[in-house]
């Protein structure tokens, strides 16, 4: 079969020594940057660019591919051991995950994230070797209105994600929303920017990050005076046992499909598909009570998800030259800096690019598997320092990780006010979490919501007509409903009790 | 919490209603022709909708306990340690453009670690010191971010 052919082609390219050894690099690197709090890897992909241009095209994607996904599998480690997620996708991991930690139970957190995010990487990049022609034509029947719709749905299963209310829910969620118009819009009119030319292209997503989740979670723990440790981590072993493998099955299998399904449509996708995962193994679970205070199912299933969305991630950046997200815009920007135009043609010009990836794709996943398990002790090591010696670190690492993102002395201004508004948020019953989902949709979603009103000529019922969109939308609608349908029973449940009393 | 919830929510109607009055100053267009002004329009629109319920909530459970309301803080020193934060961030970001990357990242972490950490004046000196040193070849000098040119040179 060609497809066969092909692959072993790609595999001669990427167990090249220097490809190899990229690779390695890339991993590497991304893992650290992924567990450091405060650098992601959009902002290191960008900055390591200029040290790709010495190299042959191929070697250059290779190792930032590596950086991307072992970004991934970095940035769970953080959220599990010290609930800041390095990555907005592994957010969600720091619900549970951190949970785990607290209870003695890091190593097998840990564990199945890797080898969660291992399994789901590996399976997926053999599904976008086979699947990359034919999903990039479905995508393609996605209009404005099917995107709109996914976005809300996202959205709306914030209210299986907050412990709190659903109002507070979506109240914050519309407050991410509004600082995702800061900006100049599409049509070009300046929008909440209060005349400060920093902001004319939004605020950045670092800032907002490092503010809400870094700095905010440090003030948080400072109320507390720190005479030992707020954080002791006992690792008993590594590796997940039987009854945490059990568990874990099947979340890893379905967040491996919703994650590469999910990877394919332009947008957030590992951290929608992370979030999307986490509601599904809650509603599925026979112990959704459990979920926010450490049930595994909410590691495995958003770790194996965000790692197969990066792999599909690629698809529509290697099929059709149109980046997903920031990282792959800069992925894209790397592919044309080298001379290679993305596109549709990119598969039959550049071969070895294309198969010399996906073969590098395998043996990344491999080696972040190596990688990632004996590395666990440095990484306790390293947080097992005071905290009163870490926090500074962490602030420091917050303000580096705003201020890179452009060089600019605003963005920290930003991330103090993030700051605040983070702890602030944690002391009023608001979850950062759906405010940053809604923040990083917001472009998409308003293009889309645009979009589809022009194509209908000013009719809401497009959203509705179109089957594909209406029965994303019923979903949504679902969700919304059966939570307050349950909010509903549960007050009539204690009303009545008190009845019964008097 | 309710009577946090309660200033939770006149907050966001206040700030939902200057989203909306802001968003009447862009071209809002028609639905037909959707304009700068329309999304933000409607979203502070459900957002006024919802703030109001949960103001309304908070109102009304309030009515009907009266019980004790939790401390915003947990200890009294904790606005004293929030501010110290604050006031070391704001003066690292200021500091940072008039003394350099490398002095300023001491007198950051030096601050923290003196006055938040619990340590001593000569641990807080060695380990600011060395944070300094590492941080400073690990991000101006290897990862060469371009940092704001200090006004007072060394």
């Amino acid at each position: 079969m060609d497809i066969f052919a092909n692959m072993l082609t790609g595999f001669g390219i990427a167990i090249t020594p220097l490809n190899l050894a990229l690779c390695l690099v890339g991993c590497f690197v991304g893992t650290l940057i992924g567990v450091l709090p405060g650098i992601g890897p959009t902002a290191t992909i960008a900055l390591l660019l200029p040290v790709t241009f010495s190299l042959p095209p191929t070697s250059a994607i290779i190792m930032l591919a590596g950086i991307y996904y072992g970004a991934m599998y970095g940035g769970s480690t953080t959220a599990i051991l010290v609930n800041m997620p390095g990555e907005a996708a592994a957010a969600i991991t720091c619900i549970d995950g951190y949970q785990m930690a607290r209870q003695g139970r890091a190593g097998p957190a840990l564990g199945i994230a890797a080898f969660g995010s291992f399994i789901a990487g590996t399976v997926g990049v053999v599904f976008l070797m086979l699947l990359a022609p034919p999903i990039a034509e479905l995508a393609l029947k996605f209009g404005p209105p099917e995107i709109f719709a996914v976005m809300v749905l996202g959205l709306t299963i914030l209210s299986y994600l907050s412990s709190g209310s659903l109002l507070k829910a979506f109240i914050i969620a519309l407050i991410g929303l509004f600082i995702g118009m800061i900006g100049i819009d599409i049509a070009g009119v300046e929008r909440f920017t209060f005349n400060i030319p920093d902001f004319y292209d939004g605020i950045g997503l670092l800032p907002v990050l490092m503010g809400l989740f870094g700095v905010g979670e440090v003030l948080f723990n400072l109320e507390r005076v720190i005479t030992r440790d707020i954080f002791i981590t006992k690792i008993r072993g590594f590796l997940p046992n039987r009854e945490d493998w059990r568990r874990s099955v099947m979340p890893i299998v379905r967040g491996t499909g919703i994650g590469f399904f999910m990877g394919v449509i332009p947008g957030p996708s590992n951290t929608l598909s992370s979030f999307l995962s986490y509601a599904v193994e809650k509603r599925l679970s026979d112990h959704a009570e459990q979920f926010g205070t450490g049930a595994i199912e909410g590691v495995a299933g958003p770790e194996s998800a965000n790692n197969a969305a990066c792999a599909s991630n690629f698809i529509p950046v290697l099929t059709l030259g149109i980046p997903t997200s920031p990282v792959m815009a800069v992925i894209v920007g790397a592919l044309i800096i080298h001379g290679v135009t993305p596109g549709p043609l990119l598969i039959r010009n550049n071969p070895d690019i294309f198969w010399g990836t996906i073969a590098s794709m395998y043996i990344g996943n491999i080696m972040l598997l190596i990688l990632n398990l004996p590395l666990i002790g440095l990484w306790v090591k390293v947080l097992k320092i005071p905290y009163g010696i870490l926090f500074p670190l962490i602030l420091f690492f917050c303000f580096i990780g705003a201020y890179s993102s452009n060089n600019s002395l605003v963005d920290v201004n930003v991330m103090i006010f993030f700051g605040l508004l983070g702890y602030l948020m944690k002391k009023t019953g608001f979850e950062p979490a759906p405010l940053v989902m809604a923040y990083i949709l917001c472009p998409f979603l308003e293009e889309a919501f645009r979009q589809s009103l022009i194509k209908s000529h000013g009719d809401f019922s497009i959203f509705f007509k179109r089957p594909l969109s209406a029965t994303i939308l019923a979903v949504a609608f679902l969700f919304v409903f059966m939570n307050i349908f349950t909010g509903i029973k549960e007050k009539r449940k204690r009303l009545l009790e008190k009845i019964d009393e008097d | 919490m309710k009577q946090l919830d309660l200033i939770s929510g006149v907050v966001l109607l206040v700030m939902g209603t200057a989203v909306f009055l802001k968003s009447l100053t862009y071209p809002v267009g028609t639905f037909r022709t959707p304009g700068a002004g329309l999304f933000p329009l409607i979203a502070s629109t459900l957002l006024l909708s919802l703030s109001a319920i949960l103001t309304l909530q908070a109102f009304l459970s309030r009515k009907g306990n009266g019980l004790a309301v939790t401390a915003f803080f947990p200890e009294k020193d904790a606005p004293r340690r929030i501010l110290l934060v604050f006031a070391g961030m704001i003066g690292y970001r200021y500091l940072l453009p008039v003394i350099g990357f490398g002095p300023s990242t001491g007198m950051f972490i030096l601050f923290l670690i003196k006055f938040l950490g619990g340590y001593g004046w000569k641990m807080s000196l060695f380990y600011s010191g060395v944070s300094a040193v590492v941080l400073y070849y690990l991000f101006e000098a290897w990862l060469k971010i371009p940092m704001p040119l200090p006004l007072l040179r060394f």
